[in-house]
């Protein structure tokens, strides 16, 4: 599924339960989405056409009032001034620091390519220790603030959920066993580079954990997942014990739960990528970001994916955008991780 | 349906934490029936949900030796299998 176009169930869905500019965008895009395959059918080039205006984002934050539903008034629209609520502000400035890194680096109009407006929900649930992406926007829990804090507190926290929204798009990497890793670690990629874009930070001078500031006053941990060491990035019982992330291919975990571990095994091409990183230096997203979003984007990306092949694929990008010494670092950071890039 | 040493057992896994969490209940004999019959109509290994970094649900309703267990997605929980899921979730924290 290589080509920019949000499946168009979504859409349908949109056009029947967003609010009224969403269910116009959604309709809008249906017609696009309608024209352009069918002009692809007739083997014709169509002009790009976007929804809204290239290079801004169109957010909308929900306040699901502590229930478990992603209806609820809208607290902060486009262009609208912080409402203090931390949450509502946090996904408001997450989604765009998100949209940021996508256009200015990627120069992708948000998740579909063509300016899909931006849902989040915020205080879903009540003590909801999660965040998600429901397949339409990307829905924070408040936590319970025993082990966990607020889900908008950490900046690649969202922009992982809204990269689901564009691995759906681009690969449709099926969200199980290796795929499924592989899907979640594209999400840990961009979220981290969201956050190291944001801040500045190159490739060497970032902490590369995923969820830093996530976890409660108390708990023994510094984040969820740590992409430079995976499985050190916390040790409490009340998280279960030890972060069971592998670092290695050797290690990948095969299990029933969680999809087939999918956020556990994630931390074996989540390494590969900060490896890759470090190695070609200067920022995560000056290159090693680029043959990121060029595999996502490849053809020959198969929505079942394993390790190996999406390492390939990395391996050929990196050789097609840059040159052979890059493409030579990208193998060695697979290689590193266990995985033979073939 | 035995009258004793029914129960059922929920683990929680994924989530954007990727966590593993259980919890168990006791039933009475009618709780187990209406529950048995409420898995008996669930299709026990459903797609992955749409979307991502929504929680599994394996739940697992024990009648002395016999087990008979259903995964269910956050987002596409049966009716029928609510109120029990519910009972299990409060317990996990």
């Amino acid at each position: 599924m290589p080509a920019p176009i949000i499946p168009s169930y979504i859409l349908e869905a949109l056009a029947q339960q967003g609010d009224d500019r969403v269910k116009q965008a959604a309709s809008r895009t249906l017609a696009l989405d309608e024209a352009f395959r069918a002009a692809r059918e007739r083997s014709l080039v169509v002009p790009s056409q976007t929804v809204g205006t290239p290079g801004s984002p169109d957010r909308t934050i929900r306040d699901a009032g502590n229930a478990e539903t992603t209806q609820g008034k809208v607290v902060r629209a486009e262009g609208e001034n912080p409402t203090g609520d931390a949450a509502a502000d946090e996904a408001y400035d997450g989604l765009g620091a998100t949209y940021d890194l996508f256009w200015s680096v990627f120069e992708r109009d948000s998740i579909d390519g063509r300016g899909l407006p931006l849902q989040g929900v915020v205080h879903y649930g009540q003590d909801y220790d999660n965040a998600f992406w429901d397949g339409t926007q990307m829905v924070f829990g408040d936590g319970d603030g025993v082990i966990f804090n607020r889900f908008t507190i950490a900046v690649d926290v969202i922009g992982h959920e809204l990269a689901h929204g564009v691995t759906e798009v681009e690969a449709g990497l099926v969200y199980r066993d290796q795929s499924g890793a592989l899907n979640e670690s594209v999400s840990d990629c961009f979220g981290s580079m969201v956050k190291q874009h944001a801040l500045g930070q190159s490739a060497e001078g970032a902490d590369w954990r995923i969820g830093a500031g996530l976890l409660a006053e108390g708990v023994n941990g510094v984040a969820l997942r740590s992409m430079r060491a995976p499985g050190t990035a916390y040790d409490d019982e009340r998280l279960g014990g030890k972060d069971p992330q592998p670092a290695h291919f050797d290690d990948y975990v095969t299990t029933s739960d969680d999809d087939g571990g999918v956020h556990i095994n994630s931390g074996i091409p989540n390494r590969a990528f900060y490896l890759a990183a470090v190695a070609l230096g200067g920022n995560s997203w000056d290159q090693a970001g680029p043959i990121w979003y060029a595999t996502l984007q490849d053809d020959k990306l198969r929505s079942d994916s394993t390790f190996a092949a999406f390492a390939a694929l990395t391996v050929a990008a990196a050789a097609r955008l840059y040159d052979d010494a890059v493409s030579a670092a990208v193998r060695n950071a697979w290689e590193q991780v266990g995985v033979d890039a073939g | 349906m035995p009258d004793e040493g029914a129960r059922v057992e929920l683990t929680r896994s994924g989530g954007f934490a990727g966590l593993r969490r259980t919890a168990q209940l006791d039933l009475d004999a009618d709780e187990a029936e209406a529950l048995a019959g409420a898995l008996e109509a669930t299709d026990d290994e459903p797609e992955p949900a749409a979307g991502a970094d929504r929680f599994q649900y394996d739940l697992t309703l024990v009648l002395g030796d016999q087990r008979r267990s259903v995964r269910l997605r956050e987002g596409a929980v049966p009716d029928a299998l609510r109120p029990v899921l519910d009972r299990l979730r409060q317990q996990l924290g």
